[in-house]
């Protein structure tokens, strides 16, 4: 794992959880910025534990482009596990509930695609990371200082806690922990 | 609550050797253990989408 600026690169062997997120993101990428946030971050740079979904925010769209999306992803072999019909699935975005999509036949593993709701989405989609897989794949991720504040400060479960101690360890060195210091009084005064 | 505790530093001790050793070995080395685990739990669960909504709520 080799931290160059704002890219990190990983010659890991693909996970099928890998694979999967990446066929979704390739569709995504073409139609909107996005970052992959919360526990598949940490799993993306190695930690041991497995998760049936990947998060991924995305700023706030309109229904035109929502359909693209869609048409793509069915194209693709994706469907929404929470609705069909592509008016009912965007209401789903726009009333800023997270949708899931997985593919045909299945629901796990399955992406868990919301917008941004608040300053602090819009914050985390502005400050981002990209992960440089092999064969030329990549992944843009939420900043890992973000990604450490919260889920120290907010989300606080022993998993979120783990994920948090295993980014603070593999990317030791190249954080900016006053960053961290900030984004928890941050996050602290905007949940309280 | 000791046990709840213990169990924590237990597993969270797990945690930093593990973090330890993808700090110090090959992305191919630590990862093709990391995939054992995540491919083999994406095999084993196996749900509906009516029982898996109802699990999310």
């Amino acid at each position: 794992m080799e931290f160059i600026g704002n890219t990190i690169k990983i010659a890991r062997e693909l996970s099928e959880l890998d694979t999967f997120a990446l066929d979704f993101i390739n569709i995504l990428k073409k139609h909107t910025s996005y970052a992959v946030i919360s526990g598949y971050v940490s799993i993306l740079l190695g930690r041991s534990r497995a998760s049936e979904d990947v998060d991924i925010l995305i700023p706030k769209i309109g229904f035109n482009i929502f359909q693209e999306i869609y048409a793509d992803l069915k194209k693709a072999g994706f469907y929404c596990i929470n609705a069909e019909d592509d008016l009912e699935v965007y209401n789903y975005i726009k009333e800023k509930l997270a949708v899931r999509f997985a593919k045909n036949n299945s629901v796990i593993p399955n992406i868990e695609l919301k917008c941004t709701k608040n300053k602090i989405d819009d914050l985390t989609l502005s400050r981002t990371l990209k992960v440089m897989l092999s064969d030329n794949k990549e992944i843009i991720i939420s900043n890992l200082e973000m990604q450490i504040a919260f889920k120290e400060k907010i989300l606080k479960s022993p998993k979120d806690l783990e994920d948090a101690r295993h980014i603070r360890i593999v990317a030791q060195g190249h954080l900016d922990k006053e960053l961290i210091k900030r984004y928890e009084v941050m996050l602290d005064d905007f949940y309280k | 609550m000791t046990f709840i505790n213990d169990n924590n530093a237990e597993r969270m001790n797990f945690v930093e050797l593990w973090a330890e050793y993808v700090l110090n070995h090959s992305d191919i080395e630590w990862s093709v253990q990391q995939n054992v685990l995540i491919n083999s739990c994406l095999k084993s669960a196996r749900m509906t989408r009516k029982e898996y909504l109802a699990m999310k709520g």
